[in-house]
């Protein structure tokens, strides 16, 4: 009985947001502003039963003196709240530079050696039919001369039109028009990917609707 | 009176604007009280709003009042409110104050020069006329000051250094036989031979003029030479133009530009001017204080004194002097047996209409709307203020025709009634337009996505789909998975695509399933591991660690020390009481983000994937972010890859799982494939309308 009464709120919450196809509303709107609630109202308490309580209260209470260095992330989580108060604002930044400061630095690492050289090696290919043979030469070739084109297409500086430098100008433009199509391109490809995902969800709440809801009359 | 600051006209009390340059008079018609600074007019004596007395900053200033140089022009008499007189020398902008100067204390201001002054001030013609007249040693000095000059010294100047032509006869006729009572000192004007013609008339005519006023309650007596002379003072200032003239030259010279001023002005010069009218009453502008004893009673108007009729040509009776006074208020200079030519021609043409002449009559206007309605020459004042000089003349605004449109639309937003409820704008005809292709792609799209759940094989091979690369490679890699290993399942996507990302993850759970693995269930986002509990996972094949925190900070610590970090699991439960014991990551054989973020994603590769001895990581990830994911892949940091309901499906046919059915299945890609079409034929039909409009519309 329970899951038919969610099963039937869930078709009303649904129904609600596909009103906002009509403009906007109070029904679509009561749907957002639960949708929004329940979100942040379950991610308080994932935050307390998933940490918190496991990882702060329990064991400060339990055993005070065996987890003291616990205070510490108390005591900056307490100034951490001082950023609502505008008077005690300040003190807010030590523990928001602390968590900043760390966080760059996993970033900073993470990216260089998770994202930037394992990509720019990957671009280091062979375009050599004899070795990889025609289609995937061809495809590291499209591979490098995307990748290539890309970055020149963010090269904004200005050369001198005299000498090398026209020279270096010119290249440099006609390799922008290339990584414009390409980014184009890659645009379109993600634009329809996401279409796509978007088309899932549409058919996954018109497939609730059409056979989730009458199982739950029967 | 104000006198204007810029053009030294006299204007009327109350006057805003100069009646001949148009400038502002606001702030000349009023006297700043010394005590409290406040503003009052110019006639009051006391400051409204402090009680101050207003006089001690006037005697000050009339203290530091230059002395009298050049001629004394027309001035004002003594108006009725008992305005006092004013210095000849004062400026205009100094006449506020001089108004409320008491009358005792502006006697005494506007008294003569003292003697040493009126010495070294005399010109030298004067100096030279006084020595030669015989008068002037026969005067008593207690009657006469030696210094100053007498009345017989004007009488004779103009005959001797003007020329005979340019004296009038009238004024050669009228010259005082007797000594005339003393006036102001003229300066010294050096004036060029044809300047003097004209001011040797102005002088005689200024003398004339004073001595009439002179004698006003003893019209009878001539003025006798033994008497005091009466304490004849300016009574208002230079005008601007006569002070600021080159070379101490009275501006009579100069023509006034403004032909009623003018006539009033010449009337005030000329000989006759006996009978003012009232509004030349204001712009009379001697006035001559009563000594002690003699009333201010007015001469008769219509009568002559006695000592003027004296001094009448021969044949010209008093009688017929007066009548003609009190019949025409004026003496013409025919009849005072003048000759035409002795008026300047300049003059001349700005001489007011004769006596009998018929001016022109104004026509007179009704209003025939608005608040004048039926009023008769309701605007002709406006025809009668003197017009500013070509020069100041400001350009007049006319009215366009949008005005009277513009006028009635504010009249009626004004009538309407006023509401705080924006009503809605009415809808153009091409916004209706676009939201009827926008229904029409809607009520398109959902058709599309709705027909093949009633009917199916609308879409020839809809149903099925290729196994692409990434897919098969990550159900190799689980398949080659033992009983004994320990697979992480990473829940990191919300609600919001769990309609996409379900199938997916199920179909993987169920292929982990059948293939026995020990699952560690987690999630990097609050939510993944309440959508991960939907699942039906044997409790005790699978630990649900939860949630894990701190984002990269957190998947860091979890490759690191993953025993430290998950001390519970999801449901209270401790993890060392797992069935299975995972110390670390590396003890966990494949690692499955399903993921609908590239940021999640990215997480994984950077901080668990970098690590040494990291698990293999697959992802099974929203179609929307699959552009985003497989250059992982490619790199080869992604060992399989899943992408939506397609890569779930694919995902099926590599791993040799049943079809699913209801949510997620045949029928499922069917609409989704019809929906692509549907909107891939939109596409093409909005470019084809687009591209057609704009070679069509260039040829048209």
């Amino acid at each position: 009985m329970s899951e038919a009464i969610g099963i039937w709120i869930s078709a009303l919450l649904t129904v609600m947001v596909f009103s906002y196809l009509l403009g906007d509303n109070p029904l679509y709107r009561l749907a957002e502003h639960l949708f929004i609630g329940t979100a942040i109202g379950y991610a308080v308490l994932v935050a307390y039963y998933s940490l918190l309580r496991p990882k702060l209260i329990l064991p400060l209470v339990q055993a005070p003196l065996d987890n003291w260095t616990l205070v510490v992330p108390l005591l900056l989580s307490g100034l951490l709240l001082g950023r609502l108060n505008r008077r005690w604002h300040r003190l807010g930044i030590v523990p928001l530079a602390f968590l900043l400061g760390v966080g760059v630095a996993l970033t900073i690492g993470g990216a260089l050696f998770g994202s930037l050289l394992p990509q720019i090696l990957q671009t280091i290919v062979s375009i050599n039919p004899a070795a990889e043979g025609w289609n995937v030469a061809l495809s590291n070739l499209i591979l490098v001369a995307g990748t290539l084109s890309a970055l020149f297409y963010f090269y904004f500086t200005a050369d001198s039109g005299t000498g090398l430098g026209r020279v270096k100008s010119g290249f440099v433009k006609a390799w922008r028009g290339i990584g414009k199509w390409f980014i184009m391109v890659t645009f379109g490809a993600i634009f329809a990917n996401t279409v796509m995902a978007r088309v899932s969800l549409l058919i996954g709440r018109l497939q609730f609707l059409i056979y989730e809801l009458p199982k739950s009359l029967r | 009176m104000i006198y204007c600051p810029s053009c030294g006209t006299a204007n009327k009390s109350g006057s805003k604007f100069c009646n001949q340059c148009g400038h502002n008079l606001t702030g000349v018609s009023k006297a700043a009280c010394p005590a409290c600074g406040a503003a009052n007019p110019t006639e009051n004596l006391f400051c409204d709003s402090c009680g101050a007395k207003l006089a001690p900053l006037v005697t000050k200033g009339s203290e530091e009042r230059a002395e009298i140089k050049g001629l004394s022009l027309p001035t004002k008499p003594l108006d009725e409110e008992g305005q006092g007189p004013l210095d000849g020398e004062e400026m205009p902008a100094a006449q506020e104050e001089e108004a409320s100067v008491p009358e005792d204390t502006a006697k005494e201001d506007a008294g003569l020069p003292e003697e040493g002054e009126a010495e070294e001030e005399m010109p030298e013609w004067l100096l030279r006329l006084r020595a030669a007249s015989p008068a002037s040693g026969e005067q008593p000095e207690e009657s006469a000051p030696s210094e100053t000059p007498s009345p017989e010294d004007w009488g004779e100047f103009p005959s001797e250094d003007l020329e005979e032509a340019d004296v009038p006869e009238w004024l050669q006729q009228l010259e005082p036989a007797e000594p005339m009572p003393p006036q102001e000192e003229p300066s010294a004007p050096e004036v060029e031979e044809g300047e003097e013609a004209l001011l040797s008339d102005v002088w005689a005519e200024e003398a004339n003029r004073d001595q009439l006023a002179a004698e006003p309650a003893e019209p009878e007596a001539p003025a006798p030479a033994e008497e005091e002379p009466p304490a004849l003072k300016p009574t208002e200032e230079l005008p601007q133009q006569a002070e600021e003239a080159p070379g101490g030259i009275p501006a009579l010279a100069q023509p006034p530009s403004d032909e009623e001023d003018l006539a009033a002005w010449l009337q005030a010069e000329g000989p006759v001017i006996l009978e003012p009218d009232e509004g030349e009453e204001e712009e009379e502008d001697i006035v001559f204080e009563p000594r002690a004893g003699e009333t201010e009673e007015a001469p008769d108007q219509g009568r002559l004194p006695s000592w003027i009729e004296t001094l009448a040509p021969e044949g010209v009776l008093p009688e017929e002097l007066g009548g003609e006074f009190v019949e025409e208020g004026r003496r013409t200079p025919e009849a005072m047996g003048l000759e035409r030519a002795e008026i300047p021609s300049w003059l001349e043409g700005l001489r007011p209409g004769r006596p009998g002449e018929q001016m022109p009559e104004a026509e007179e206007t009704v209003e025939e709307s608005g608040v004048l309605q039926g009023v008769v020459g309701a605007l002709r004042l406006v025809q009668d203020i003197d017009p500013l000089p070509s020069s100041q003349m400001r350009p007049m605004s006319e009215p366009v025709a949008a005005t009277p449109a513009q006028a009635n639309l504010f009249a009626d937003l004004l009538s309407r009634p006023t509401s705080s409820v924006v009503k809605p704008r009415p809808v153009s005809a091409a916004p209706k337009r676009e939201r009827g292709f926008a229904w029409l792609a809607t009520l398109l799209l959902i058709a599309a996505v709705l027909l093949p759940f009633f009917a199916t094989g609308l879409v020839p091979g809809g149903d099925t789909v290729a196994v692409p690369q990434p897919v098969s490679d990550l159900a190799e890699r689980i398949r080659d998975l033992n009983e004994t290993d320990v697979v992480l399942v990473s829940f990191d996507y919300d609600p919001g695509v769990s309609t996409e990302l379900d199938w997916p993850a199920e179909v993987i759970l169920e292929d982990l399933e059948a293939r026995s693995v020990n699952l560690l269930v987690m999630g990097v986002t609050p939510t993944g591991p309440g959508l991960a509990a939907r699942f039906d996972i044997p409790a005790g094949e699978a630990l649900f660690l939860g949630y894990l925190p701190g984002q990269e900070m957190g998947l860091q610590r979890l490759a690191s020390n993953l025993e430290g970090i998950f001390t519970v699991d999801f449901f209270s439960n401790a993890v060392s009481d797992a069935p299975f014991g995972v110390k670390s990551l590396n003890d966990v054989a494949l690692v499955l983000t399903i993921a609908a973020s590239q940021e999640t994603v990215r997480w994984w590769m950077e901080q668990v994937g970098t690590q040494t001895g990291a698990p293999p990581i697959g992802a099974i990830v929203s179609a929307a972010i699959e552009p985003a994911v497989r250059p992982y892949y490619a790199s080869g940091q992604i060992v399989g890859l899943v992408s939506g309901w397609v890569g779930a499906q694919a995902y099926e046919e590599a791993a040799g799982l049943p079809a699913s059915e209801g949510e997620g299945g045949p029928a499922a890609l069917e609409a989704q494939s019809l929906a692509h079409l549907a909107i891939a034929g939109l596409i093409l039909l909005g470019n084809a309308v687009y591209w057609g409009k704009r070679l069509f519309g260039r040829r048209a």
